[in-house]
């Protein structure tokens, strides 16, 4: 029961990490659409900057290397995309649209951002479901362990 | 200039060529560097350099590598840093202005919208111009621009590619210093291509004085009026004066106090003088005098002289 407690517990965190990191790139596709529209930077100034970023920064530390490295910034992303742990999250991001004009970027990174929040709350949801039948699961081994030893 | 800067621009320049032509331009001998003003790049020809006595192919060995369309896109990407999107207005006038502050021009097909030209597709040739500053150059000339202690509104013409923007940033430098009997002076630079003060996230990368304030990547009609407000200057500078719209801000600068310091394309004196641009100019009494660039035997002089 412990045993089980413990990998419950695990999965748990797994799942709110996957969350957590889906919601960072919602956020940082809307800083990236924000840092085109506002200030016309240019895409290695902005990955430079989001690689600061606490939960999703590996991600542009991968694209930004790959790209020191001599990969063009199309090749860079689809690579970086690989190492996403989140399959739906990693499938959103590789359908950005990084080249074209300031409209068609913005665009892509939007509705990437959209999707990406959709994703997370959808991620949330059954989260918590998830949880509620755990906590219910162990409910009911708790119970039946009392009456056992009863 | 010492030989060793002059070919470590060179080497910078020839860094943002795609890869293959980066090698065949490092290639060449240290003295062909510390001389070469341009590397050239044409859909279907062999790259060359432009020295002083003329073009050579950087290949020297046959049979000679021609340059492709993707070699230009690249080009593109490597300067625009894959953000073309972010460079719209500078392409639609068919340059770029790379890290380094080395200016790109680029040949191809126009994209039109209403009679304007708002993007460049299909490129079918490259420019990359290898700027140098030169500390000093301007010693001997700035002190005829004096008067009195007083700085005199001055236009500097010659025919492209003599180092017009070289002298004007070094007169700039001259200006915002001081030295010797020149009092130093604030001075504004409306660097509307980025060429002059070569900014890099807010720090100047060519010597343009310690009383220098920059206005980066801004039309001058629009910049001028921004840095009288903002800066305070005694002295602005620009670059290339093209459009009557800067004339007029110009104008409004010198109303205000602050003499000019501008270039402008004219092969000679005479051609100075036809241009409709020139006589506005002298019309609004906004420059005082002149230096005319002259080079003779890959030897530059520069003749101060009264407008």
């Amino acid at each position: 029961m412990l045993s089980g407690t413990l990998i419950c517990r695990s999965w748990i965190s797994e799942k709110r990490r996957d969350i957590r990191l889906t919601e960072a790139f919602a956020a940082a596709l809307e800083q990236m659409e924000g840092e085109i529209r506002w200030k016309n930077l240019p895409m290695p100034r902005i990955l430079q900057g989001l690689q600061k970023n606490a939960r999703c920064g590996e991600f542009f530390q991968f694209v930004c290397g790959e790209m020191r490295q001599g990969s063009d910034l199309y090749d860079a992303w689809q690579k970086a995309c690989g190492t996403v742990p989140v399959k739906a999250a990693e499938d959103l991001l590789r359908r950005v649209e990084l080249c074209g004009d300031a409209q068609q970027i913005m665009g892509s990174l939007h509705l990437a951002a959209d999707e990406a929040h959709r994703l997370a709350a959808a991620m949330t949801q059954r989260q918590r479901q998830n949880e509620r039948l755990c906590m219910a699961l162990g409910g009911c081994l708790t119970a039946m362990l009392v009456i056992v030893l009863i | 200039m010492d030989e060793r800067y002059a070919v470590e621009r060179y080497e910078q320049a020839a860094a943002i060529l795609p890869v293959r032509w980066q090698r065949a331009a490092m290639h060449l001998p240290d003295w062909q560097k510390a001389q070469a003003e341009e590397l050239r790049l044409r859909v279907g020809q062999p790259m060359t350099v432009l020295l002083p006595e003329g073009e050579i192919f950087v290949q020297q060995e046959q049979p000679r590598t021609a340059v492709a369309q993707a070699d230009l896109e690249q080009l593109c990407d490597i300067v625009t840093g894959y953000s073309r999107y972010a460079v719209g207005d500078t392409l639609s006038h068919g340059y770029l202005t790379a890290t380094g502050g080395f200016r790109v021009g680029l040949c191809g097909s126009a994209v039109m919208h209403s009679g304007h030209m708002t993007n460049l597709r299909d490129f079918s040739s490259a420019t990359i111009r290898i700027s140098r500053e030169r500390i000093g150059l301007a010693e001997k000339v700035l002190p005829q621009l004096m008067t009195e202690g007083t700085f005199s509104g001055t236009l500097i013409y010659s025919p492209p590619g003599l180092g017009k923007t070289t002298l004007l940033r070094d007169m700039i430098r001259l200006l915002s210093d001081g030295s010797g009997q020149i009092p130093a002076r604030r001075v504004a630079v409306a660097d509307e291509r980025g060429e002059i003060a070569v900014m890099h996230q807010g720090r100047a990368q060519m010597a343009v004085g310690c009383h220098t304030d920059v206005l980066d990547g801004c039309p001058k009609a629009l910049a001028i009026p921004i840095l009288l407000r903002s800066a305070n200057p005694q002295i602005i500078a620009v670059d290339e004066i093209t459009q009557p719209e800067d004339l007029q801000a110009m104008a409004h600068a010198a109303n205000c106090g602050a003499s000019l310091l501008a270039t402008i394309h004219a092969g000679s004196r005479e051609e100075l003088e036809q241009k409709p641009l020139f006589a506005k100019l002298l019309e609004m009494k906004v420059f005082s005098a002149a230096v005319a660039i002259r080079c003779e035997n890959g030897v530059r002089s520069y003749e101060v002289h009264a407008l």
